[in-house]
């Protein structure tokens, strides 16, 4: 079916396009939690730390490490999509209940105390960091056997 | 003598009552051209028979790089998960999508209050867009009681709803006409 050649292309040009720059939990509304905080800051850190060389990852474990974060992210994205679902079937009407309950499910997903949303949107940035620090450190651990074995080779 | 003939033969035409509304109300399973009937009683054989996981053949899949994670449970739903294997280290073009079958349910029973609501046009069927902040949704309705969902996952807006949008129409064709 053509369509549906047409719209598979479409679909691969949408995926090699970059996700536009995205404003967490600010442009959300929503709070985060320190704890989501800290995990965000540690995982810029890490970054940091890798593109300043201050430390390598052998290869073949970081393949490991970085094969696992992706399952990990992917985790999180369709918990997300669950987490949408759950609200859909709430069937209140006008009453009382559904003036209380309709909201908590909101307050639940984006903008309560420990909102769901933001805090994920977080913990995926920060994972997207560490695995490319890893990235990073695991050239930075080629570079340092590079670098060790032309010594050996100038004293051999 | 007399009378257990008349009681024999009220007792058959019962019967042959009783088989002439079997027989006109027996459900025609895998046929969806029914348009003279009325959408709530024609549809749901077609969508019950309907698997959320052959929405998007392998084949498919293959070609726009997702993983099939495999069947969800969403409350009241019958769902299935892909997931979009990017080759960039951070992974921070990925996504995640899901289609989800509710045959009971009807977009107009959807709680989606404190969410950007939109009405769309999905290969020329009337459907609903909408977004929480973090996963865009389209809602397309099959009947007044059932409908499918699609819904993305993504690190932007735009982009969850750009494929939300794009995945819906690919899997729209295959969903039981009203």
């Amino acid at each position: 079916m053509s369509d549906n050649q047409d719209i598979l292309g479409q679909i691969n040009a949408t995926e090699q396009g970059s996700a536009p720059q995205s404003v967490w939990a600010q442009a959300i509304g929503g709070p985060v939690t320190p704890q989501a905080q800290a995990v965000s800051a540690a995982g810029t850190q890490l970054l940091a730390a890798a593109k300043a060389g201050h430390f390598a990852v052998e290869p073949d474990y970081a393949k490991q490490l970085i094969a696992g974060i992706k399952s990990e992210v992917e985790r999180l994205r369709g918990l997300a999509r669950q987490v949408e679902q759950i609200q859909l079937p709430t069937q209140l009407g006008e009453t009382p209940a559904a003036q209380q309950v309709a909201p908590f499910n909101m307050q639940v997903a984006v903008t309560g105390q420990y909102a769901f949303v933001p805090n994920h949107h977080l913990a995926i940035a920060a994972l997207e960091n560490m695995s490319q620090a890893i990235d990073i450190a695991m050239g930075n651990y080629r570079q340092t056997d590079d670098d060790s074995a032309g010594t050996y080779r100038r004293f051999s | 003598m007399h009378t257990n003939r008349r009681i024999v033969g009220i007792v058959m035409l019962g019967a042959l009552v009783l088989v002439g509304c079997s027989t006109s109300g027996t459900p025609q399973s895998g046929n969806t051209a029914q348009s003279q009937a009325p959408a709530d009683s024609a549809e749901p054989s077609a969508l019950a028979a309907l698997d959320p996981c052959s929405l998007i053949t392998d084949s498919e899949a293959s070609r726009v790089h997702l993983k099939k994670s495999g069947p969800e449970k969403p409350p009241q739903g019958r769902g299935c998960g892909w997931d979009y294997v990017s080759g960039d280290v951070g992974d921070a073009n990925g996504f995640s999508l899901g289609a989800t079958i509710y045959d009971h349910l009807g977009v107009k029973d959807f709680n989606k209050s404190g969410m950007q609501v939109q009405q769309i046009s999905v290969n020329n069927r009337s459907a609903t867009q909408t977004y929480n902040g973090d996963v865009c949704s389209v809602d397309i309705p099959i009947t007044d009681s059932s409908a499918v969902t699609v819904n993305v996952e993504a690190d932007a807006e735009q982009r969850a709803c750009q494929f939300a949008n794009q995945f819906a129409e690919l899997i729209e064709p295959r969903l039981p006409k009203v």
